[in-house]
């Protein structure tokens, strides 16, 4: 349908004189701009009539008149004495009435509520009704091909070295810290001040931070490589200077980009003791034995190794299919969207601190990256949709029960507490289609075909954080473990 | 003697002022649709002629005959104690049977 034109559809099918549930309306839908659609609707002035004598019928069964018992009125008295009432409860009538026949006769699929102005309406005593308004409906697109994808698998077999490595890495979790007097080296731990300067000017000073010495220290908005070789051989009291640069996405925009010096002064010196696998650690694993923690540490490498594959093979269906995306978005929908996400976004902001004249710097930027994450996300959520629907994948009340019940596990609160909670929020449609495109997505990977690639290996991590920013108050951001994909990578 | 007995009475009361208000109620319009006889509250003062030609000419209708009633106020009860409601005068007023009245 090319823009501008007008496409009248038939009249519904013959109004149904024993239920009286359809009526006899003519549809003029035509294009005025993407996914957004201009419909004129006449009804006919017998389906007003029809309409009108049921509403009557309705008023006479309960309405009060002094004179008259319940239900003993006369109609033409009735007529009279409530016409405001009736015309109003006849207005809501044939306007609910056509919009719902429009969505079945009509072929369009409106994703947002019809723009009328419902108290400028009156419907004429005689003739027909005539009303006009805009809605916004789904793009219309042709699906992409999605049965005969090739996905890049990350696959390989668990290595020694990996196993050892997360061994170790496990083992290093569960580590005590012992104070050492002698000079630092890799792999201790420094309890330190940390004082940041910006042209000569003290910004932010942070004290006995507690921090590991890894060949990288990464800050909330800047990252130090070669910080063991910074701090290797220091004692405490020592004192120790470098050069960082302040990351381009720090929340302070003046400060992106600028060169600060940061001063450690050493405290303390610890070296780490990593647990021996006694009988006391082991009862403390629910372990039998050194086996069986071996064991289960190889489980939980695997289960960790394939949510990463999993991850990974549903980020690229999700690049493949949205690829040849470019038609357009319903603006509306991609709007409210973003403000949506701006307005969490600068919510955040405030809360943790950030001055106003910060926040508007921000804002452009946040809000282009919302933009552009809202029309990523909307346009794997229509092609979805879309699939679900020809494949008539569907979300059952069984799916749904089982994911509350798994948040109401995760959580710790009752069942019934977390569905009032989303029944109340109105985010229970939300999550029927959040569980239908996750059966979706499940059901393309089952159809494409995999190649497989060597994955990236495990390595120990030789990571340090510091959960300080060097300028702004970014906090720290507790992460739940909410997902029920995540998996539990402590044996 | 009719004329003497009309200036006997002084007040002449207009169509109008004869017919006070119809009654619409569920006696009153079984009665219209039954034996074409409508009901009033008429002036306490008017006549059956009274009422007669005030329905006449209000509605341009003829009337076959008059009925009144005099109705007494109903006790009521209020914080000062009892009183009565107001006494009012009824008319059923028959029409000719080509003749009718829309009071709605």
């Amino acid at each position: 349908m090319s823009e501008g034109e007008a496409a009248t559809a038939d009249p519904g099918t013959e109004a149904d004189d024993q239920n009286g549930s359809r009526l006899n309306l003519n549809f003029e839908i035509s294009d005025v701009g993407p996914c957004r659609r201009h419909v004129v609707v006449t009804v006919p002035e017998a389906d007003i009539a029809a309409i009108r004598g049921e509403a009557i019928d309705e008023l006479s069964e309960k309405a009060e008149v002094p004179g008259f018992r319940i239900g003993r009125a006369p109609r033409p008295l009735l007529e009279k004495r409530f016409r405001e009432e009736i015309a109003g409860d006849v207005k809501q009538k044939v306007l609910l009435q056509s919009l719902e026949q429009l969505s079945d006769d009509g072929n369009i699929d409106p994703i947002t509520q019809p723009e009328i102005n419902v108290e400028s309406l009156d419907i004429p005593e005689s003739g027909d009704f005539r009303f006009e308004f805009d809605v916004e409906v789904r793009p219309e697109f042709d699906l992409p091909d999605y049965t005969s994808l090739t996905i890049e698998r990350p696959a390989g077999d668990v290595t020694e070295e990996e196993f050892q490595a997360f061994r170790n890495q496990f083992l290093a979790s569960h580590a005590e810290r012992r104070p050492v007097d002698r000079e630092a080296q890799r792999g201790d731990f420094v309890v330190c001040d940390v004082t940041f300067r910006h042209n000569g000017k003290e910004i932010r000073r942070a004290e006995s931070l507690s921090l590991q010495l890894q060949p990288e220290l990464r800050f909330q908005d800047s990252v130090l490589k070669g910080f063991d070789e910074l701090l290797a051989g220091a004692r405490p009291g020592e004192s120790r200077t470098v050069g960082l640069t302040v990351s381009l996405q720090s929340p302070v925009v003046e400060m992106r980009g600028e060169t600060v010096e940061a001063e450690f002064t050493v405290k303390d010196v610890q070296e780490q003791i990593l647990p021996t696998l006694d009988r006391e650690f082991l009862d403390r694993l629910d372990c039998e034995n050194e086996e069986e923690f071996d064991e289960r540490l190889r489980d939980a490498l695997h289960r960790q190794i394939e949510y990463q594959q999993r991850q990974k093979t549903r980020q690229q269906l999700l690049e493949k299919i949205t690829e040849s995306a470019d038609w357009d978005l319903p603006e509306s929908l991609v709007q409210q969207q973003t403000e949506n996400a701006l307005r969490r976004e600068i919510l955040e902001m405030s809360q943790a601190g950030f001055p106003q004249e910060h926040i508007l710097a921000r804002e452009n930027e946040i809000r282009q990256n919302a933009i552009d994450n809202t029309r990523q996300a909307l346009k794997e959520h229509f092609i979805l949709d879309r699939i679900a629907a020809a494949e008539g994948i569907d979300c059952t009340p069984n799916d749904i029960e089982e994911e509350l019940l798994m948040m109401a596990f995760q959580t710790g609160e009752s069942l019934r507490r977390i569905r009032a909670r989303m029944v109340k929020s109105g985010m229970m449609d939300n999550l029927e289609a959040q569980l239908r495109e996750r059966k979706a997505i499940d059901f393309l990977l089952e159809k494409v075909s995999f190649k497989d690639v060597p994955r990236e290996p495990f390595v120990e991590n030789d990571v340090a954080t510091a959960p300080i920013a060097i300028c702004g108050n970014i906090t720290t951001t507790e992460v739940a473990d909410m997902s029920g994909e995540e998996d539990d990578t402590d044996a | 003697m009719a004329e003497k007995q009309e200036q006997k009475c002084g007040v002449k009361l207009e169509p109008h002022q004869v017919i006070r208000r119809p009654l619409v109620t569920e006696k009153g319009m079984h009665a219209s649709e039954r034996w074409n006889a409508y009901s009033f509250e008429v002036h306490p003062m008017a006549t059956k002629d009274d009422i007669r030609r005030a329905v006449e000419e209000l509605w341009d209708v003829r009337v076959d005959s008059v009925r009144t009633q005099n109705r007494k106020g109903k006790p009521r009860r209020h914080r000062m104690g009892w009183g009565r409601t107001r006494n009012w005068k009824k008319a059923i007023v028959k029409l000719h049977e080509e003749d009718r009245i829309a009071f709605f």
